[in-house]
């Protein structure tokens, strides 16, 4: 949906780094721009590989 | 006890070698590290106007989550803070456009997003923050520690015929190899996965390579999330486990 604030295992604030890796991995190889963002271990960063930014799809919807 | 520095640039990491102590010891440290270190997340929150595609709830589960700075002696009985918001679409809201009534508590990043707004829609709430402990729920988890033995890589140099297969076989790359001896160049990087002695091994009838981990020589690895500094985290830490030594002190006198 949206990127979630926290790693989901360990943790670790992960959401405030989103915006800059959707922009850089545009040009720059995934791994060195997770490497360069402080994501060290494998939790944190399939946050970010397997993540799938569905919120632009509901946002047409209200509650 | 002996204790190291291992410096680093960032503020929310220290590493430290400890000597002379047990693995209970560090653990506990550990442990208390991640549960018992007091920081504040929001409790509660008191949504005044909703239209946006998520639910109360999942709203209120992703502004808990935001880390917020906090000051170093609060405890359970510190104040409650209020954290307020309002935002009208479209527009996507992040974690800057909340607006603390306590300057020393605010969320350590301006850059989380909380949720996306459509043309129209509108977001109000209060965020009740209060102090809390990791063992209670995630938002209020302060940090990691972890530790690991300090690795003893022993080369028998004199029987080594220098095949070179431990080198290739390290997934790490921290033996390398000169013309006449295997050299061990950062023994911190190693992860104990022993691939080196199976290598060794199939190449020799005994095994040359040896790596052990040091009982009571530890790597200690203290990663603050954010709220306070790496150093301020353990010492908080420490000083919540002196806290509880000394209450079941006191008991014990009556
Ligand atoms: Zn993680």
């Amino acid at each position: 949906m949206i990127i979630p604030i926290r790693c989901f295992t360990c943790g670790k604030p992960i959401g405030n780094l989103y915006n800059e890796y959707k922009e850089r991995i545009v040009t720059e190889d995934p791994k060195k721009v997770l490497d360069d963002l402080g994501l060290e271990r494998y939790c944190c960063r399939r946050m970010f590989l397997s993540h799938v930014d569905l919120i632009d799809e509901v946002l047409e919807f209200s509650i | 006890m002996k204790v190291e520095y291992i410096s680093s640039d960032d503020e929310n990491v220290i590493s430290l070698i400890v000597e002379d102590v047990t693995a209970p010891f560090v653990n506990a440290i550990r442990r208390i590290i991640i549960t018992e270190v007091p920081v504040y997340a929001c409790k509660e929150l008191v949504v005044y106007e909703n239209t946006s595609p998520l639910f109360d709830e999942s709203i209120a589960h992703r502004v808990g989550l935001i880390p917020l700075k906090t000051p170093l002696d609060s405890d359970e009985s510190s104040r409650m803070v209020t954290i307020s918001l309002e935002a009208t679409g479209p527009t996507t809201v992040y974690s800057a456009d909340m607006v603390s009534d306590d300057e020393e508590v605010s969320p350590i990043d301006g850059g989380f997003p909380i949720i996306k707004l459509g043309p129209g829609q509108k977001l109000s709430f209060n965020a009740e923050c209060c102090v809390g402990f990791g063992k209670d729920h995630a938002r209020w988890q302060s940090g990691l520690a972890s530790y690991k033995n300090y690795p003893i890589i022993k080369i028998d140099s004199k029987r080594c015929n220098l095949c070179g297969r431990c080198s290739t076989a390290c997934p790490q790359n921290i033996l390398q190899m000169t013309d006449d001896a295997i050299n061990v160049v950062d023994v911190m990087m190693c992860t104990f996965c022993k691939s080196c002695m199976e290598a060794c091994t199939s190449s020799n009838e005994e095994t040359l390579i040896k790596v052990i981990p040091q009982d009571d020589k530890f790597i200690f690895k203290v990663e603050s999330f954010g709220n306070m500094t790496a150093k301020d985290l353990l010492t908080t830490a420490l000083k919540m486990i002196e806290n509880k030594a000394n209450s079941l002190n006191q008991q014990i006198l009556g």
